[in-house]
């Protein structure tokens, strides 16, 4: 790298400038530029304020967890058998997977339709580790786990809404 | 025995032999290998005070002793990183590595990876036998699984290894197969080899009649070579079998044996090319074993890449030609001194 | 630059002083420490320096793990140690603070960079309350210096940002300590000028900073004294501070050189030898051929390839390399070729304290392998030392046809000295021979031997001469493999002799001081500074004491059994167990008495004086 004191390009790695011997080492670790990469860094998932998660059986029938989903305005239901997450069951699974034959599939348990073994994170993860696992998995929500319990769930919106606060405080 | 290198003379494989007793079982396929390599040597033109042999510790190792070259006996796989140093510095010289399975799959298995990696200019001839002959008979990396001997009573149970797709998988760009009684073929990739600029490797089925005896009998015994040996010839299709009726064809990525006639003629067959620039072909080939695929022989790779003793040299020429011939005086004034009165 | 200002100050002159900086990796300690060393050898003390290097690669800022330090002691005459005990103490950061501040001499200056004892930084270093409030600094000369604040307000102006202006810190600490000891600026602004030359803005900071830091300490009241060491008498020549690795890597360059053969150096990374390698293979313009090897065996295996070639083979490593190597040196051994093994010491067993120095592989060199295997070994004394050691190894191994092995330490390769550069007329050549074709077609006898009992450097490409050699017993006049019982026998006792005979062949044992009395100091390697200045330190109060110093360990020089003979007690101190006092037991049945340490640090003077002076009484 080219050590910023005397220009001069030093193999990559060296602690010091092979010519003015100013140190290079800690150059080589990156820093948050900015203050909105350093809250992502160091808060948890806490700071966005998991909502309590719409909880239901694997034998619920499909039409009641549609109903439950529509009269509680969410998204996505967490699926909890003996206090373990076994699946996940969201809109989008809705139109994929019963689209226009939901009517037919009324009575079906959920569990035939649900995504198994969802993706879940800790409360103490920090924000950077869920933005990252939300966008490498594709994942709209995420339960959230204390203490191995199923605790809140967040979703992409909650990520929007914490970003967009932050970058509102950084700019004022 | 000429001193005088002015005029070449012409040399018989008389002269390489040594006046030390071979000490080899009799009957074994060391011999051949021997022989052989005496007999090409002479051909190559290069005065014998050239050649160093260098070897780690096995049966094969006890070559360097038989030849009158300069050799090196020296400890169990470490043959590549002796010739890798002696090379380097000796880059006029003509350097050949003899080893074994063991010598240089199992403790020099890492030596002789880096060596093919780098390219060095070196002539690599793994005897496989398929054992451990010199310490009576324990089993080897290229042992097959079930192999009974003194120290796997229950049958080895290690995936063996293949040494051609080892050097393959290093990018060896001269990489070939021969048999030890197959002395024509021998001679000819010996000679191949040792013509070859750049890490040179073979691999030669070499029989154990002591400690596993008929390892290789089917690619050697007259009533089943044909069938069970391809011989491997660039820009030629691979044709097989007493009557030579039957050929490898390329099933998507797979190899596949077919008859020939039946609506199969030598233009659907799988061509060598020893010069394609992608290992991959090479590879296949070394995957073609028995009982489901003919053995192929000869050369499967030989190609041309930089050479590390060529490259390690030129840089030091290119030091001389930027900083100067180095001298004492301007080292040490470098940088900063000072003076007491 | 000194300037005359109003405020007494008084001038106290001292024989030496001890200095260390220490800070955070980032905060250029290594900069200033090698500024100040080169400005006090360039002003004319004698100097002798210690770096002392964070444990962890890339530890984050401000960590304990990531401190970094740097120590020069300076004087008015030889000196031979980089000092004992601290007097100045610079701490860039709470975490520097708290992991050197017992180095310091109680009622030594401490000079602590107060921006940055912040509640981030106390905490790093696990300070409750901030000690440069209360009163937990009080047996010390505690100097607060706002320097991150000061040092950005000096080079206000020249456009740097923050973070630029920071890394322009270590030159006000730099600037600060050359009033207190009255150093010249010159040598670093002409330092400055040359290194920052290509960046006018940076230059100008980095100068400014080193005024405005000498300035603060003219001007603050808070600074009462200054101190002055006057120059050291030192022989008339031309100078260079060299480090004990540099000077090892030049040391064989000038060797090679000296006997017309080119370098091959074949070696694997490993603390602390890697700068061995570095520094060898900037000069290729020497034909200088190195080999970074797959692993350690490769290593040395290469060197045995390339020696027998006829190359001046080298390869150097620490202790677990040199385990490694063990089976390998076996075959150098028996094969009788020239090399070079270097093994730069460090903590052990086993991985040990990579970065700090031991003398614990003394055993190893001597008894490593299987077998009967002498193998002759050479130490370094000092840094400088290393620069002969490496020219007498090869005398050695080209002579008697052997490898031999350098043993320096952590200590002696990272510290640096002054060196006086010889006139190249002065080194000694080295001659060697490789045999030549025979003559009237007559055999070649690869065994023969001369009258040193070494065996014809025959290498491959000459005529007449083709020869195998391998690591099986090898019949005495024939050189062919041989399993002859008389014949072992007879091949064990004489590679044992060749060996032996090496002792008559250099310099008798001298010694510092009295030739008979009470006490002999006997030492060997990187302690010979600790102990050749405590026994001078108690001679000069009138003890009794001698010291001798080791530099061929094996063989043992011829005189040593007599001179041991010569006085009552030999007290011998080392950083092992008692290595080199159980090889005099045994050679000499001599009842030397040890003084152990294995703490990664070199002796301190006081601690050999005390046990001088216990056994004086």
């Amino acid at each position: 790298m080219n050590c910023p004191d005397c220009g001069f390009s030093n193999i990559e790695g060296v602690d010091e400038c092979d010519q003015c011997q100013q140190p290079l080492s800690p150059l080589t670790l990156s820093e948050p530029a900015s203050e909105l990469e350093r809250s992502i860094l160091t808060d948890r998932i806490d700071a966005l304020n998991p909502r309590e998660p719409l909880v239901v059986e694997p034998g619920a029938p499909v039409s009641l967890v549609l109903q439950l989903l529509v009269a509680h305005a969410v998204g996505c239901a967490v699926v909890v058998e003996d206090g373990e997450p076994v699946g996940i069951f969201s809109e989008r699974d809705a139109l994929l997977r019963l689209n226009v034959d939901a009517a037919e599939h009324g009575d079906r348990p959920i569990s035939d339709f649900m995504t198994p073994n969802p993706q879940t994170l800790d409360i103490e993860n920090k924000i950077a580790f869920a933005l990252q696992r939300m966008d490498a998995g594709g994942y709209r929500h995420v339960p959230i786990m204390t203490d191995g319990v199923v605790s809140g769930i967040i979703s992409v919106r909650d990520v929007l809404n914490y970003l967009s606060e932050k970058l509102v405080a950084q700019q004022s | 025995m000429s001193t005088d290198t002015s005029a070449l003379p012409v040399l018989t494989p008389q002269d390489f032999a040594s006046d030390q007793d071979v000490r080899w079982c009799p009957g074994c396929g060391d011999y051949s290998i021997l022989a052989q390599m005496k007999k090409i040597l002479p051909a190559t033109g290069i005065p014998r005070e050239k050649m160093v042999f260098v070897s780690g510790i096995g049966c094969s190792s006890r070559f360097p002793y038989y030849m009158n070259t300069y050799g090196i006996h020296s400890i169990h796989g470490r043959a590549p990183a002796i010739a890798t140093g002696l090379k380097a510095s000796r880059p006029d010289l003509t350097v050949w590595v003899i080893t074994g399975d063991g010598d240089g799959l199992s403790i020099g298995g890492n030596h002789l990876i880096h060596a093919i990696r780098r390219n060095l200019d070196v002539n690599i001839v793994l005897f496989n036998n398929r054992i451990y002959g010199l310490t009576k008979g324990q089993y080897s990396p290229t042992s097959p699984v079930g192999k009974v001997t003194k120290s796997t009573p229950s049958g080895a149970i290690d995936n063996p290894l293949y040494p051609l797709s080892i050097a393959i998988g290093c990018e060896g760009t001269f990489v070939a197969r021969s048999i030890d009684t197959n002395i024509k073929h021998l001679a000819a990739t010996l000679r191949r080899a040792s013509e070859h600029r750049g890490t040179a490797f073979i691999e030669v089925y070499q029989n154990c009649h002591v400690f596993n005896d008929g390892a290789f009998k089917y690619a050697t015994d007259r009533t089943t070579k044909a069938d069970c040996v391809v011989e491997l010839e660039h820009g030629k299709p691979l044709i097989f079998g007493a009557n030579r009726d039957k050929g490898i064809r390329l099933n998507g990525m797979e190899p596949e044996v077919v008859e020939l006639g039946k609506g199969i003629t030598e233009d659907d067959l799988l061509f060598h090319d020893e010069k394609a620039a992608e290992p991959s072909l090479a590879y296949l080939l070394s995957r073609m074993r028995q009982p489901d695929f003919p053995e192929p022989i000869g050369v499967y790779r030989a190609v041309d890449r930089p050479k590390y003793d060529e490259m390690l040299n030129d840089q030091i020429v290119e030091a001389r030609e930027k900083k100067g011939d180095g001298q004492l005086e301007t080292l040490f004034h470098s940088g900063d001194t000072w003076s007491v009165e | 630059m000194a300037t005359t200002t109003e405020t007494e100050k008084r001038i106290v002159e001292l024989e030496e002083a001890t200095v260390r900086f220490c800070g955070d990796s980032g905060d250029g300690m290594q900069l200033a420490g090698t500024q100040l060393t080169n400005t006090s050898a360039m002003f004319g003390n004698d100097v002798a320096t210690f770096p002392d290097y964070p444990a962890e690669i890339r530890a984050p800022r401000g960590t304990k793990a990531g401190v970094s330090g740097f120590q020069i002691h300076f004087a008015a005459r030889d000196i031979f140690t980089p000092g004992d005990r601290v007097d100045a103490l610079v701490a860039m950061n709470p975490a520097a603070l708290v992991t050197n501040l017992s180095d310091l001499v109680r009622g030594g200056i401490l000079i602590a960079n107060a921006n940055a004892f912040d509640k981030k930084g106390l905490q790093q270093a696990g300070y409750e309350a901030n000690p440069l409030e209360d009163d937990s600094l009080e047996s010390y000369q505690l100097f607060n210096v706002e320097m991150t604040k000061l040092t950005r307000a000096a080079v206000k102006g020249t456009g740097l940002s923050t973070k630029e202006s920071d890394r322009c810190r270590n030159f006000f600490a730099m600037g600060l300590i050359y009033w207190l000891y009255d150093r010249p600026l010159d040598p670093t602004l002409r330092y400055i000028e040359e290194k920052f030359g290509k960046r006018p803005a940076i230059a100008e900071a980095n100068r400014n900073a080193l005024v405005a830091g000498y300035n603060y300490g003219d001007t603050t009241e808070a600074f009462i004294s200054q101190y002055q060491i006057p120059k050291a008498k030192l022989a008339a020549g031309t100078y260079r501070n060299v480090t004990g690795n540099q000077a090892l890597a030049w040391g064989l360059i000038a060797a090679s050189k000296l006997s017309n053969i080119e370098i091959f150096f074949g070696s694997y990374p490993i603390t602390p030898a890697s700068d061995i390698l570095h520094e060898i293979t900037k000069h290729k313009n020497f034909g200088v051929r190195t080999f970074q090897a797959e692993d350690e065996i490769a290593a040395i295996t290469s060197t045995i390839g390339a020696a027998f070639g006829g190359a001046m083979a080298v390869t150097c490593s620490s202790g677990p390399g040199i385990a490694l190597k063990g089976e390998a040196l076996g075959l150098a051994v028996i094969l009788e070729l020239p090399m070079i093994i270097i093994n730069v010491q460090r903590g052990g067993p086993s991985t040990g304290l990579p970065t700090k120095t031991e003398q614990s592989d003394l055993f190893q060199a001597f008894y490593g392998r299987n077998g009967e295997c002498p193998l002759p070994v050479i130490a370094a004394s000092c840094p400088a030392d290393c620069f002969d050691v490496a020219q007498e190894a090869w005398r050695i191994a080209t002579k008697f046809m052997t490898p031999v092995m350098i043993l320096s330490d952590g200590y002696i390769a990272n510290g640096a000295e002054p060196w006086k550069i010889p006139e190249i007329d002065d080194l000694k050549p080295i001659s060697v021979e490789y045999a030549k074709s025979p003559k009237n077609g007559e055999p070649f006898l690869p065994y023969s031997r001369d009258e040193n009992l070494a065996r014809p450097w025959a290498i491959p490409g000459t005529p007449g001469l083709a020869h195998r050699i391998g690591g099986l017993e090898k019949d005495a006049l024939t050189g062919n493999v041989s399993y002859d019982a008389d014949n072992h026998q007879y091949m064990c006792e004489l590679r044992a002799k060749k060996i032996a005979k090496i002792a008559e062949d250099v310099p008798a044992q001298s010694v510092d001081g009295p030739t008979s009395g009470k006490l002999l100091i006997l030492s060997w390697g990187g302690t010979y500074g600790a102990c050749s200045t405590a026994a001078s330190q108690v001679r000069h109060q009138g003890g009794d004491v001698a010291h001798t110093h080791l530099r061929y360990l094996y063989p043992l020089p011829e005189n040593l059994g007599k001179l041991l003979g010569q006085y009552d007690t030999v007290l011998i101190p080392e950083l092992n167990l008692g290595q080199l006092r159980t090889v005099i037991r045994s050679e000499y049945l001599v009842d030397a008495i040890g003084l152990n340490k294995l703490k990664g640090k070199p002796f301190v003077v006081a601690e050999i004086v005390e046990k001088i002076e216990e056994l004086l009484a």
